[in-house]
């Protein structure tokens, strides 16, 4: 009960401040908002195709490609034009189809078709459907000149005769599984995972300030005076910033369900990763609230430390464009696996089977943070 | 004999080379004020902070109403009330939130509310009880600080400096809370480097300096063991010189010298000996137009003792 009345006791005070309660709850859904609007992905993916309009076998797999219900394709008069339309995120995937592509295969060359892409994840969908489309067209490539050879037809009359029996076999198809995965996500989902994890870990930092002032103004010892051991402040104290953290990542986890449509992917998952993230969170800031002995100090750091570890961790910018020594760098940090989780549920719809990994690592550093600062702070208390 | 509230032997506490408190041992019964003085780093607050549960010690042992008491021991710390020198109290909160918050910690139950309302009235804040204490001036947020050490009705009350930095007016209002307290049967350590209010409320005083308790006893008990007198000092309505042999003999006197119509006697106990001094001067056909009495103050016991003033 002592540790429930701690823990009730904290949320009291961080609640009476008006100023708190716009920080945890009100500027992390208008940056969803305003992130979401300036930087977010479509929610159907663009793609620039280029094809020479004179071979019927580029036409073809333009078609192929083109008939795609996952993305939209938009046209573009040269290769350098579309590039740029991709750097601007104008389009999220370039496909340029040489000039000379039905001769070259036909002559059975080796034909390279190009393909550009954001790292943002909407690109990667549409290079799913434009190699499924290249091999069904590969298919019949390889029987015309299988054709070619064995009859010695001519390779139009041959083709004409692939393409007449490719209508008559069974095809094999491919279903993609999960709305998540049939799609990049939406405008603000994957944009919404970061800034939850960037503001949860920076209000669990920015709580310890109220840690230190308790500490500097007496108010600890004078807990420590009552009938009450320390193990139960400690276990108030972390259970009240616990609170907090958990309560805004639920808060931005509905509101961003609500107002925006954002896809959690599997509710249990999400809820599992916040619990997480919101217990490492906490451990970060008790061990701040334990050290330091300025508030003005540890609000600063606490600010720095969350915004940079946000950036390290993919709460900026994502991963996926990080360069490999990076992302290893990355993952020192809970937020980068706190992204890849969210990404796993987002975009591929996974459960909680397939974040195990990332539940593990964000559980153990909670764990680890949370004893390592409970011992500091007993420290601070009866020293 | 009353009932002993605390009793403390031997109590040792180390920061590395420094002992900051050294072999300090005292007790105190119910109903009596001890007070703890000494000048800043003396070990006063490391003394009271073993004693209240804060600190674990390095030696002896504290004893509170028969539990021993460490920072782990509750049920030591359930039967005292501590006043620290900083006003810990939480200042986003109202009075009546602080004295809530405690007393859920005091475990005070289904009486808490009465318990706060009690208090309130005590220590005379109930008209500002929902006010954030933030707003409150210095002298209301000490008797706050005090309200919160006596909200669970403690055996033992630790007064931690209670008054420093407190306006006149509010000082009184404290002194006379802790008299009231005492008389009342409350035990009560009382550090302070106000003399006045040591001699004020302390029915005992200890003397602590560099971490040891240096003399110990009532103050008449120290101005003796340290050989200071009071003194009186007469003018009368003729020659002086006439009586001194006469009041040189009384029981308590120990030595009177004259000067004109001044009369300046050393006394074991002015209070005592002052009526017999008047007789005396009365019976030689003279009358007393001025007395003057200055008793030994536990400022001259402090420097006799340690060698240094109080407040240094």
């Amino acid at each position: 009960m002592k540790t429930l009345a701690i823990a009730a006791n904290s949320l009291r005070r961080l609640f009476r401040d008006r100023a708190n309660l716009f920080f945890i709850f009100v500027l992390p859904i208008v940056l969803i908002l305003v992130l979401g609007l300036v930087f977010g992905t479509a929610f159907t993916s663009r793609v620039a195709l280029i094809a020479p309009d004179n071979d019927d076998l580029a036409l073809d797999i333009a078609d192929r490609i083109s008939s795609s219900t996952v993305f939209d394709t938009v046209e573009a008069d040269d290769v350098e034009t579309a590039r740029a339309q991709l750097r601007r995120n104008d389009v999220d995937a370039v496909i340029v189809i040489p000039d000379g592509y039905r001769d070259s295969l036909l002559d059975g060359e080796a034909v390279e078709i190009a393909y550009y892409a954001t790292p943002t994840g909407g690109g990667f969908d549409v290079r799913s459907v434009a190699e499924a489309a290249i091999a069904e067209q590969a298919a019949v490539i390889r029987a015309a000149r299988f054709a070619t050879v064995e009859t010695d037809a001519d390779a139009a009359t041959a083709l004409e005769t692939a393409r007449l029996v490719q209508g008559a076999i069974a095809t094999v198809g491919t279903e993609l599984e999960g709305e998540a995965s049939s799609a990049s996500g939406g405008q603000f989902d994957l944009g919404a995972a970061q800034q939850l994890l960037l503001f949860m870990f920076l209000t669990a930092l920015t709580s310890s300030t109220a840690l230190i002032q308790s500490r500097r103004l007496g108010v600890s010892h004078r807990m420590l005076s009552t009938p009450t051991s320390p193990g139960t402040i400690i276990g108030g104290e972390t259970l009240g910033r616990f609170l907090v953290v958990m309560l805004q990542g639920v808060f931005i986890v509905l509101a961003a369900g609500l107002l925006f449509n954002v896809e959690w992917g599997d509710p249990v998952a999400a809820i599992l990763v916040v619990t997480a993230f919101a217990l490492t969170g906490t451990g970060a800031g008790m061990l701040l609230g334990s050290t330091f002995s300025n508030e003005q100090q540890a609000g600063g750091f606490a600010i720095f430390g969350a915004l940079m570890l946000a950036a390290l961790g993919g709460s900026m910018v994502p991963l996926e464009i990080f360069p490999d020594t990076m992302v290893t760098i990355a993952h020192f940090t809970p937020h980068a696996w706190g992204n890849d989780a969210f990404a796993t549920l987002i975009r591929h719809g996974g459960g909680v089977a397939d974040i195990g990994t990332e539940l593990a690592v964000l559980t153990a550093y909670g764990v680890a943070l949370v004893a390592l600062s409970s011992s500091v702070f007993r420290r601070t208390l009866t020293r | 004999m009353a009932d002993v509230v605390l009793e403390c032997s031997g109590l040792r506490k180390e920061y590395g080379d420094l002992v900051a408190v050294d072999g300090v041992g005292f007790s105190i019964e119910a109903g009596e004020t001890y007070g703890l003085l000494g000048p800043n780093g003396a070990g006063k607050t490391t003394t009271i902070s073993i004693i209240a549960g804060l600190l674990d010690s390095d030696g002896g042992a504290a004893v509170v109403s028969g539990n021993e008491i460490t920072t782990k021991s509750t049920a030591a710390k359930a039967a005292i009330g501590l006043v620290p020198q900083d006003i810990a109290i939480y200042p986003d909160l109202t009075a009546r939130e602080n004295l809530r918050f405690f007393g859920k910690l005091y475990d005070i139950g289904g009486s808490l509310n009465e318990r706060v309302d009690e208090i309130l009235d005590v220590i005379e804040l109930s008209d500002r009880a929902d006010d954030q204490t933030k707003e409150y001036s210095g002298g209301m947020k000490r008797r706050l600080n005090i309200g919160l050490g006596l909200l669970h009705k403690p055996d033992l009350l630790i007064l931690d400096e209670p008054t420093v930095g407190v306006d006149p007016q509010s000082r009184n209002a404290i002194l006379e809370n802790v008299e009231r307290l005492g008389a009342e049967g409350m035990a009560v350590l009382y550090t302070t480097h106000y003399m006045e209010e040591a001699e004020r409320l302390c029915d005992r005083v200890g003397i602590i300096d560099e971490g040891v308790i240096v003399a110990e006893g009532t103050r008449r008990e120290l101005v003796t063991l340290v050989g200071e007198r009071d003194r009186l000092h007469l003018e009368v309505s003729g020659d002086a010189s006439t009586v001194a042999d006469a009041v040189s003999a009384i029981p308590d006197v120990e030595s009177c010298s004259s000067a004109g119509s001044e009369l300046e006697v050393v006394a074991v106990s002015a209070s005592r000996a002052l009526p017999d001094v008047v007789l005396s001067v009365n019976d030689a056909g003279l009358d007393v137009l001025t007395v003057q009495v200055s008793e030994p103050d536990l400022e001259s016991v402090f420097l006799h003792l340690t060698g240094k003033a109080l407040r240094e």
